[in-house]
C-alpha cells in the first residue's frame, strides 16, 4: 500500500481556505471574518489589501500636507516610496499565494 | 514612525535633520545684516545640534539605530558686535550699531556640508529603495 502522504501545513491552510469559503457561500461575507483568526487565504488576502490601504491614504496625507507646507519633501517622499513598496509587497504575496492556491486546485486525480 | 522599509525610515530622518540645517543657515545669512542700536536685542544666529535616535531596549531591536534627530538649537552670542555707523537711523549716541555674529564663510561652508549630506541621504534612500525592490522581484 501507499503510505498516507503527511500534510503539509501552507496546503492545510489553504484547504481549510475552501472549506471557510464553502461554508461561506450560504451566509455571504459574515462568515469571512471567522475564518480571519484561522489566518486563512482571505484573511491574509484582506490583510495585505488593508496593510495597502493604509499605506496609500497615509502617502496621501503627507502628499498633501507636504503640498500645504507642513510637511518637508523628505517626509513626502518616505511616503510615497513606502506607499509604491507596499503596493509591490502586496502584489507579490498576493500572486505567490494565488499561484499556490492554483497549483493545488489543477492537481488531477 | 518605524515600517517594515527601515532603511528608508532612517535615511528619511537624515533629511529630515539636513533639511532644518539649510533652514537655519538660511535664517542666518538672512538676518546677518539685522542692525540694532547697541543695547537692544540682537539677532541669534542659530546651530543644529543633532543626535542620534536609538531604539528603547527591548523593543526587539536591540538598541540598534532608527535614525537621527535634532535634539537642540543653540544659539549663538547674544551680544553682536558693533560697527561704527553714524548715519545709521539705529545708531546709538556714539554712532554705533550692533550687527549680530554671523559669519557668512563659516555659513556658506555648512550651506555645502548640509546639502552634501542631504544628497547622501537622498542616495541612501534610493539605494535602499532598489535594494528592497529586488528582493520583491524574485520570481517563484
Amino acid at each position: 500500500m501507499i503510505p498516507a502522504i503527511p500534510s503539509i501545513p501552507s496546503i492545510g491552510a489553504a484547504e481549510s481556505s475552501g472549506a471557510a469559503q464553502a461554508a461561506a457561500s450560504g451566509s455571504a461575507a459574515g462568515s469571512a471574518t471567522d475564518a480571519a483568526s484561522s489566518g486563512s487565504f482571505a484573511n491574509m488576502l484582506g490583510q495585505a489589501i488593508d496593510s495597502l490601504n493604509g499605506a496609500t491614504n497615509n502617502a496621501t496625507n503627507v502628499s498633501l500636507e507636504a503640498a500645504a507646507g507642513n510637511a518637508s519633501v523628505a517626509d513626502a517622499t518616505v511616503a510615497s516610496t513606502e506607499a509604491d513598496l507596499d503596493t509591490q509587497l502586496a502584489s507579490a504575496l498576493t500572486d505567490k499565494a494565488v499561484t499556490a492556491l492554483n497549483t493545488i486546485m489543477n492537481m488531477q486525480a | 514612525m518605524s515600517s517594515i522599509w527601515s532603511g528608508i525610515d532612517i535615511a528619511g530622518t537624515g533629511a529630515e535633520v539636513d533639511q532644518t540645517w539649510i533652514d537655519t543657515i538660511g535664517g542666518n545669512v538672512a538676518n546677518m545684516n539685522d542692525g540694532v542700536t547697541p543695547g537692544q536685542p540682537v539677532y541669534q544666529a542659530q546651530y543644529v545640534d543633532a543626535g542620534e535616535q536609538v531604539e528603547p531596549p527591548g523593543s526587539g531591536a536591540q538598541g540598534a539605530g532608527v535614525g537621527v534627530q535634532v535634539d537642540a538649537i543653540s544659539l549663538g552670542p547674544a551680544t553682536g558686535q558693533l560697527e561704527y555707523d553714524p548715519t545709521n537711523p539705529v545708531a546709538n549716541a556714539q554712532g554705533d550699531v550692533e550687527y549680530p555674529v554671523v559669519d557668512l564663510g563659516t555659513e556658506m561652508t555648512d550651506l555645502v556640508q548640509a546639502q552634501t549630506s542631504y544628497q547622501a541621504n537622498a542616495e541612501v534612500m534610493s539605494h535602499a529603495t532598489n535594494a528592497y525592490e529586488a528582493i520583491l522581484d524574485i520570481k517563484a
